[in-house]
């Protein structure tokens, strides 16, 4: 994958996070900490949560494409770096109280709820998507007739 | 080289002669360039050379630096890099679908999400290639247009 397309990838998901990010500080607030009052920065916390969530898409790949086994493998790794980064961010806060064990708890569900969101939403994309495809494979095959080689005055 | 093309009556079968000091890399290059407009490609197999069908081949694959041409059921080792073989087979049903995999169209049964961008094609003989996220809108377009 080069950049752009990791760049592009990395800001899908970017927005995608953000709105899970907000519903999730939402629901975790009501439920545990209600009364807190917060400044206006606060509404800076999800966009720094979602630029951490998207930055294992910036870890280097392989130039041999991955077997589904061994990304969902992958996945789970970044699963796992995402929701200690968000902790090392979590603990360093001030605005997070930690110190509850329900919140701590909280964030790492939360983490893992808004990863396979995130993920089921992009599965149901690409199943669209795959189904577009097989419907042009399919013209594309019936068009084609059984030759793979049709021999063009520009290629003579 | 010298080209010389000479028009010849109907009545004469055609015929195309390389007439050279040496067979060379440049030479062979030719002749399977010859051979694929015929439908058909050199590839060696148990140390014997011999003629596939390009219709019959699956996928072309390269591994260390060395291209392979997959059949329903046996593999050739192919004297031409990836990309020579994408040029030869530009104007037919193979698409580069990784940096080294040409996957012949005519041979998808389906096309699966795979997972981060990627497709899963499943082939006619049950096996199963990624198709690259880098090479899904150059599929895209392939399939788009229509005939080949």
């Amino acid at each position: 994958m080069n950049l752009k397309h990791k760049f592009y990838q990395a800001i899908k998901l970017y927005f995608m996070l953000v709105t899970f990010i907000s519903i999730l500080l939402m629901i975790l607030g009501l439920a545990f900490d209600s009364e807190r009052t917060f400044s206006y920065s606060v509404f800076l916390s999800p966009l720094i949560y979602a630029a951490v969530g998207v930055l294992p898409v910036f870890l280097p790949g392989h130039d041999k494409e991955l077997s589904v086994k061994m990304l969902i493998l992958k996945k789970i790794i970044e699963l796992v770096i995402i929701e200690t980064i968000i902790f090392i961010l979590a603990f360093s806060s001030d605005t997070i109280p930690t110190e509850k064990r329900t919140i701590v708890a909280g964030i790492a569900l939360g983490i893992f709820v808004i990863y396979i969101l995130a993920n089921v939403l992009e599965y149901l994309f690409e199943k669209k998507e795959s189904k577009e495809l097989n419907d042009s494979l399919l013209n594309y095959q019936e068009s084609a007739g059984i030759s793979p080689f049709k021999p063009t005055e520009d290629n003579v | 080289m010298d080209l010389k093309v000479t028009q010849i009556p109907k009545s004469e079968t055609e015929t195309l002669e390389i007439r050279c000091h040496k067979v060379s890399d440049e030479v062979r290059e030719i002749v399977s360039f010859i051979k694929s407009r015929q439908g058909m490609i050199s590839g060696k197999i148990d140390g014997n050379i011999c003629e596939i069908p390009i219709l019959d081949i699956y996928y072309f694959e390269s591994v260390d630096k060395r291209s392979f041409a997959y059949t329903a059921s046996d593999n050739y080792e192919i004297n031409m890099r990836i990309y020579e073989l994408e040029e030869l087979l530009r104007h037919g049903s193979f698409v580069r679908i990784q940096k080294g995999m040409l996957v012949n169209l005519l041979k998808i049964k389906s096309i699966k999400p795979g997972l981060s961008g990627r497709y899963v094609a499943l082939l006619k003989n049950k096996e199963e290639v990624i198709i690259s996220r880098n090479y899904v809108p150059a599929l895209k377009k392939t399939l788009k247009g229509g005939s080949i």
